[in-house]
């Protein structure tokens, strides 16, 4: 006997099943098909390039706003999307001057001239800014604009790396100063107000082929074509990005048609063969390294100073499986500090093959003797914790477990130590590790000064958190940055990748290589090693065939 | 509470059907974890990297995961985690709650209105913030995720305990056990608290599948059992992407367990509490 | 009742004052800090001790704590530096995302645990009472994450009948009913059936103990159809303590789920804050525990009035 109840409630079922039917329909289009959606794991919080740390705020800023110097895919400057078309570099590398374009001008109207850049490359410096240069001026002298469109930096020593790593796309952004000018410069007044300024970070004024059209925090952003840029417009009208913070659904998204292009990480692209629709899939080098830093001062692992345990190390250490096996082909093995795909990388450096033999062999030699399954010497058996950060990261646990493997198969015995993000960087600053996992972004021009050179220790602002110290590589670095000539540079610099090869301040483990997926008819994408996440760039260029 | 009289014994302790199954199921999976690795001969932690995501076969059961592992040895490993996790952070739970719950409610007046109000604001704090506090200072410890668990879920049973405590103490026992003069704290720990055993009893087989699927969430999360140590939760959020690239061996198999797992407690604990 | 109620906002704020306290205490013992978690990983601790000093985390805790505490007084609930925006911005963005979220998955949960507990307690002991127990008990116990990827991968990759994530389509702005209603769909599904499992048995219990109680059995024996006992009588009393469980849903209705929101890219209260936990954001963490806390107790309150409306028993005084 059913009641009215039950009965209804068996009505609301059925009605509840066609509605959801008819949704069905509608429900498969979650945007018009004529538009690019790139997806990504995380939103852009704010579009300050110098209060917002992101690598989607960055990815968005690098399409808003205008690059004083741009870099190619080949990490050189590329004159013509550049602010600056043309740069003198004179007085022995000591003096540039900028020459700006005419005619540019923001997205309100006014005009962008040298005293909007001047203002940026010093603002960038206010130590009190979020995401400041640290107020160094160890190496600025003075930076002015000499008339409307032309820039002069002067600086107190010659330096290499200063165009590409200070005055690039990948440093300076030029911000309007007569938007944000309102305090002296490089005061505190001017920090406290930009650092809190979410009027200028959630609608910037820009000046670049691209301006947000709407953006749904956490959600979704468009871009539009801006019709003030002064280039060449990009083909496209609108690009879409969308936030999907869980990896697997943004694989999902890819696979029901929801995007269009985002990263393929490693464990996927194992598979990625297996995607429905008309894809392409690209693969290309990342300027980002993994290696093993070790703390030079700790007193449990006194065999770390000792060069052939370190080379015995990287011969123990199966540095091809995990390139090829847990990244899936999504990394290239790495010999020294430059990856191999760059240009300034020495080919004839040595490399450490796989070779669990010889590394007993050298450690045997190195008076480390095998006991009960773990090599002592003078009654100290040889064991380390290796740290690494952030839990949710299957690749990265893959890796410490492996390398636990190896190690424990060369008699050493290593636990793996995995923390929670912050409470591991908690632990980098305050050198609490024996062996840390780490990830180093590197600039377009190498300088390793702030991570090796013996005196950028933390306590002294630099990010030797493992205190190495070696005189011969300290001169080698300081030579590369400072040398007169960019061939001296690169001669040093070549010197410094054959001492680091051999005296191993850090275990050298992989050079990061991005994959992505695109639909098959686009064109003009930019696969750039500079990446700011893991995703094709070059909106500006991108067509469908 | 009914004051209906009391059920025949007779009737109160058949077994049904799917408590029987639940039962047989936590006995199995329990000996299995137990012993099963060293009876099978299979290593959780010996890497094979030439035979990495190896599908089921003659010599990896359940096939090997990317570090070449044999997935059968990490399951039953995980198990022993996953298990142990479960079974002590519900007695913990448990014990806090019964005390906090009996007291609470033997005593009543101005004490229970005070402990009830310190819930509600306990219920107040974020849990989620404090797990992840929690397991940022303790380093990923086991133990410290057992009490964790255990001492973030403790309010839903002490209020149950508290509702059996406040009916019980109008009993006759009660009354005769305070006329011969017993202190206060015997009467609630001697007498009361094993009548309300039942309740007890069932609320933590309850406990015991919801700390299960609490670790499986934190390890999803990053906070609970950290790699390399196995637990059915980390294996599973760590083949999450798997559903997508195919190795349904690495997927299928922690998902079921756990689903298992947790629903033969819950059956148990539905018996239970059915028939006391 | 007033009295009662006025009682019960007076002793809210000592609560809330507990709750913040307690918050603020344990956001300084963790390890790491915003400024640390601002300045990012290339901080050098001179950077990461520049912005300690800027954002007044140098301060010994019990002055932090009186300035945002009085910055509250004032309607203030802080800045997100790393956010970029008003905390209250922030938590009016996601705050109505996750009730729609929540109340939709609460709504359909209570829409099927109720008439099937009714239905399983009316046929208590068939073979349709113990299969729906059966699968209710394996709905239980499924970890949610589990369960949402596989909806994703059968509902929206598969079948592409459902979106895999997101608010609604991006083309508009304007508020797309069927649009939204698709994108809530999986995610609403995910939660509701975790939570119709457990409330289907209590409501199915909270029935069957209802019918065995002399009223219902004398109503029956006196001649009353079956039905007419379940809805008319027993129905009611059976709902009562079935409305203070409801009143436990009351903080994740205002505080959202974190893995669902994930998995589903539904931008909304446990998401954010998950990530301000993780980042640190004292500032969202602290406005968004004041905003929830005060929620949940004008939620308890109202669960409590209702309580006094339906069953006449009981007495507010």
């Amino acid at each position: 006997m059913i009641s009215a109840t039950h009965a209804l409630f068996r009505y609301a079922c059925v009605a509840l099943m066609l509605v959801l039917a008819g949704c069905g329909a509608r429900a498969a289009e979650t945007r018009n098909p004529n538009m690019i959606v790139i997806g990504w794991i995380a939103a852009p919080p704010g579009f300050n390039p110098y209060v917002t740390i992101s690598s989607a705020a960055v990815m968005i800023e690098d399409e808003i706003y205008a690059p004083l110097i741009d870099l190619g895919p080949d990490l050189r400057p590329r004159w013509d999307t550049s602010l600056a078309y043309k740069v003198d570099v004179t007085d022995g590398a000591r003096r540039y001057v900028l020459h700006l374009r005419r005619g540019v001008r923001w997205s309100d109207g006014a005009p962008l001239d040298a005293k909007d850049v001047a203002f940026t490359i010093l603002l960038e410096r206010n130590p009190l800014l979020l995401q400041s240069k640290g107020g160094d001026f160890t190496l600025m002298q003075s930076v002015r604009a000499t008339d409307p469109y032309t820039v002069e930096v002067r600086l107190k020593r010659p330096s290499p790396p200063f165009l590409e790593n200070a005055l690039s796309i990948e440093d300076t952004l030029v911000l309007p100063r007569h938007v944000l000018g309102r305090y002296p410069p490089l005061s505190a007044a001017e920090a406290s107000f930009l650092n809190a300024d979410a009027a200028f970070s959630q609608h910037p004024v820009t000046s670049g082929p691209w301006r947000i059209l709407r953006n749904v925090s956490e959600s979704y952003l468009i871009l539009e074509r801006s019709p003030s840029y002064w280039g060449r417009k990009p083909i496209l009208n609108q690009v879409a990005f969308r936030v999907y913070p869980q990896q697997d659904s943004l694989y999902a998204a890819v696979d029901a048609g929801e995007i269009d292009v985002t990263d393929i990480p490693p464990n996927l692209w194992r598979v990625h063969d297996r995607l429905r629709g008309n894809h392409r899939f690209v693969n290309w080098p990342w300027n980002v390294t993994f290696l093993l830093l070790p703390n030079y001062h700790d007193a449990g692992i006194p065999w770390i100073h000792d060069v052939r345990v370190k080379q015995a190390l990287m011969y123990a250490i199966d540095r091809r499986f995990i390139t090829q096996g847990i990244m899936s082909g999504q990394a290239d093995v790495l010999n020294g500090p430059i990856p191999t795909f760059s240009p300034f990388y020495d080919h004839s450096l040595r490399t450490y093959e796989y070779d669990p033999a010889k590394a007993r062999a050298m450690l045997d030699a190195a008076g480390w003797r095998m006991h009960g399954g773990v090599r002592v010497k003078d009654g100290m058996p040889m064991r380390v914790t290796l740290k690494t950060g952030g839990a949710t990261d299957a690749v990265a646990a893959n890796i410490a477990e492996l390398i636990q493997a190896n190690l424990k198969a060369v008699g050493i015995d290593c636990t793996p130590e995995n923390e929670e993000i912050q409470t591991f960087f908690v632990d980098l600053h305050h050198s609490r590790f024996q062996l840390a996992l780490r990830g180093l972004i590197l600039p377009p021009y190498p300088d390793d000064y702030k991570y090796y050179y013996s005196t950028q220790t933390a306590a002294n602002g630099g990010y030797n958190a493992g205190f190495y110290s070696n005189a011969q590589i300290d001169k080698a670095i300081d030579q590369a940055r400072t040398a007169p000539s960019p061939a001296a540079s690169r001669a040093a610099l070549r010197r410094y990748q054959q001492l680091a090869a051999r005296n191993l301040p850090v275990l050298y483990l992989y050079s990061n290589r991005l994959g992505a997926v695109v639909p098959a008819d686009l064109r003009g994408y930019e696969l750039d090693p500079l990446a700011p996440a893991a995703l094709p760039m070059g909106l500006e260029f991108w067509r469908r065939n | 509470m009914t004051e209906a009289a009391e059920e025949p014994r007779s009737r109160r302790l058949r077994i049904t059907f799917v408590a029987a199954l639940g039962m047989l199921w936590i006995a199995a999976a329990a000996i299995a974890c137990a012993a099963g690795p060293s009876v099978l001969h299979v290593n959780a932690y010996a890497t094979d990297v030439a035979h990495a995501y190896d599908a089921p076969s003659r010599v990896h059961a359940l096939g090997t995961d990317g570090l070449g592992r044999d997935e059968l040895a990490r399951l039953l490993q995980g198990g022993r985690i996953t298990l142990s996790v479960g079974i002590v952070a519900a007695l913990v739970s448990m014990f806090i709650g019964t005390v906090y719950g009996a007291v609470s409610g033997y005593y009543g007046a101005w004490l229970d209105t005070l402990l009830m109000r310190v819930v509600d604001v306990l219920l107040s704090i974020p849990t989620l913030f404090l797990l992840l506090l929690l397991a940022a200072m303790f380093h990923g410890s086991l133990l410290a995720l057992m009490l964790v668990i255990g001492a973030t879920s403790w309010l839903g049973p002490a209020r149950l305990v508290r509702g059996e405590v406040l009916t019980l103490k109008e009993r006759l026992f009660v009354e005769a056990a305070r006329s011969i003069g017993a202190a206060n704290s015997r009467i609630i720990f001697r007498h009361v608290v094993p009548n309300a055993a039942g309740t007890i009893v069932t609320t933590t087989t309850f406990m015991i599948a919801s700390a299960m699927l609490a670790e499986t969430a934190l390890s999803y999360l990053g906070i609970g059992v950290r790699a390399p140590t196995p637990s059915w939760g980390n294996l599973l959020s760590s083949a999450q992407s798997d559903i997508f690239a195919g190795a349904w061996w690495l997927i299928g198999p922690p998902g079921l367990a756990i689903l298992l797992s947790v629903c033969a407690f819950n059956f148990v604990g539905d018996w239970l509490r059915e028939s006391t | 009742m007033l009295q009662f109620v006025l009682r019960r906002l007076l002793l809210a704020i000592p609560t809330l004052i507990g709750v913040t306290i307690v918050t603020f205490v344990l956001l300084h013992l963790a390890p790491g800090g915003p400024a640390l978690a601002l300045a990012g990983e290339k901080a050098t601790p001179q950077q990461v001790a520049i912005i300690t000093h800027e954002l007044g985390l140098d301060r010994p805790w019990p002055q932090q704590y009186a300035i945002w505490l009085s910055a509250l007084l004032h309607g203030d609930l802080g800045f997100s530096y790393i956010r970029q925006q008003p905390v209250l911005a922030l938590i009016a963005e996601r705050l109505p995302q996750t009730l729609l979220l929540m109340g939709t998955a609460i709504a359909a949960s209570i829409a099927v645990a109720v008439p099937l507990g009714v239905y399983q307690a009316y046929r208590r002991n068939s073979l349709f009472d113990r299969t729906a127990s059966a699968a209710v008990f394996v709905a239980w116990s499924m970890p949610t994450f589990w369960f949402g990827t596989l909806l994703i991968a059968v509902f929206a990759v598969t079948l592409r009948w459902l979106p895999v994530g997101g608010l609604q389509t991006i083309d508009t702005t304007a508020f797309d009913w069927p649009s939204r209603f698709a994108h809530l769909t999986l995610p609403a599904a995910t939660l509701a059936i975790v939570s119709m499992a457990g409330w289907s048995r209590y409501v199915r219990g909270s029935m069957v103990e209802q019918l065995r109680e002399d009223y219902a059995r004398t109503a029956v024996a006196k001649g009353l159809p079956q039905h007419r006992v379940l809805f008319r009588h027993t129905l009611r009393n059976a709902i009562i303590p079935f409305i203070t469980l409801l009143g436990g849903t009351v903080p994740a209705l205002f505080g959202g789920a974190v893995i669902t929101e994930q998995i589903f890219a539904y931008p909304g209260m446990g998401q954010l804050f998950w990530q301000s936990a993780t980042d640190r954001d004292y500032a969202t963490l602290l406005g968004m525990t004041v905003i929830t806390a005060v929620l949940v107790v004008l939620g308890n309150l109202m669960a409590d009035v209702l309580y006094g409306v339906f069953d006449p028993r009981v007495r507010y005084d």
